[in-house]
C-alpha cells in the first residue's frame, strides 16, 4: 500500500488543477449579466421540486436567457466553454430521467463547484447573485410575450 | 445537436414562474435584494409598465412579504 501513501497530496494537486481550469472557463460567462444568470439559475437546478413538470420549467427558464439564434455569441461562449445552456436546454426537451447519467452528474458537479466558495473563489454564486437574477428573471418574464399555438406549444415572440 | 428553436412540450403557469423569481430570492439576504431592486430602479420603472401586471402584483407581494418591509418602487 506503499503507492497510495500519497494520495491525499496528488488528489489535492490534481483538484486545484481542475479548480483552476473550471475557474477559468467560468470567468468567460462574467463578459454578460445573462451568462451569469445562467450559472446563478444553474445552482438552484436540483432544489426545484423533482417533478419533471418543475424540472422541465427550470431548465427552460435557464435557456431563455440566451438569445434565440444559436450563432449568437453569448451561445457561442457557451458552447467554447462548459456548455451549461445547450445541456439544460436538452434536459429540458428530453427530460431529466431520459438524460444520460454523466450529463446529469456534469451538471451536480458544476452546481456544486459554483455554490462551493473555496473552490470557485470570486465566481462563487452569493446572495447577490441570486438577487440580481431574480430581478433579470422577473424582467424577462414581463417583457416577453407568450403565445400558445393551436397545438400547445409555447412560443415566445418579440 | 438538438434544435435551439424556442418550442416546448407543455406550458408553464404564472405561478410556476414566481415560484421559481421566489426561490431565487429565498437564496438572498433580504438586505441584498433590497440592495440590488433599489440599485436597478430605471428596470424597476419598466416592470411597473410591463404588460404582465397581474404577474407584477404578485410578485411584489411576495417580495414584500419576504422583506416585511413595504417596497415603494412597486406601489
Amino acid at each position: 500500500m506503499q503507492a497510495f501513501r500519497d494520495f491525499p497530496v496528488v488528489l489535492k494537486r490534481h483538484t486545484r488543477l481542475f479548480d483552476d481550469y473550471l475557474r477559468t472557463q467560468i470567468a468567460k460567462y462574467t463578459v454578460d449579466d445573462r451568462l451569469v444568470d445562467l450559472l446563478t439559475l444553474l445552482t438552484i437546478f436540483h432544489e426545484v421540486p423533482h417533478t419533471d413538470e418543475r424540472l422541465s420549467y427550470n431548465v427552460r427558464a435557464s435557456a431563455f436567457l440566451l438569445p434565440d439564434d444559436s450563432r449568437h455569441p453569448l451561445w457561442m461562449v457557451d458552447d467554447a466553454g462548459l456548455n451549461i445552456g445547450i445541456l439544460l436546454f436538452e434536459t429540458g426537451q428530453r427530460g431529466l430521467t431520459n438524460m444520460p447519467r454523466e450529463k446529469r452528474r456534469y451538471l451536480q458537479m458544476l452546481s456544486r463547484f459554483l455554490v462551493d466558495k473555496k473552490r470557485s473563489q470570486r465566481f462563487s454564486v452569493d446572495g447577490e447573485n441570486y438577487a440580481w437574477a431574480a430581478l433579470r428573471y422577473l424582467e424577462h418574464i414581463s417583457s416577453a410575450r407568450w403565445v400558445f399555438s393551436s397545438d400547445s406549444l409555447l412560443l415566445r415572440g418579440r | 445537436m438538438p434544435s435551439r428553436s424556442r418550442q416546448w412540450p407543455n406550458g408553464d403557469a404564472e405561478e410556476t414562474q414566481l415560484e421559481y423569481i421566489q426561490l431565487l430570492l429565498s437564496k438572498a439576504a433580504p438586505l441584498q435584494v433590497l440592495a440590488v431592486f433599489l440599485t436597478e430602479s430605471p428596470a424597476c420603472q419598466n416592470l411597473q409598465t410591463a404588460s404582465n401586471n397581474q404577474a407584477l402584483d404578485t410578485f411584489a407581494h411576495q417580495i414584500n412579504k419576504y422583506l416585511e418591509v413595504e417596497v415603494l418602487i412597486f406601489t
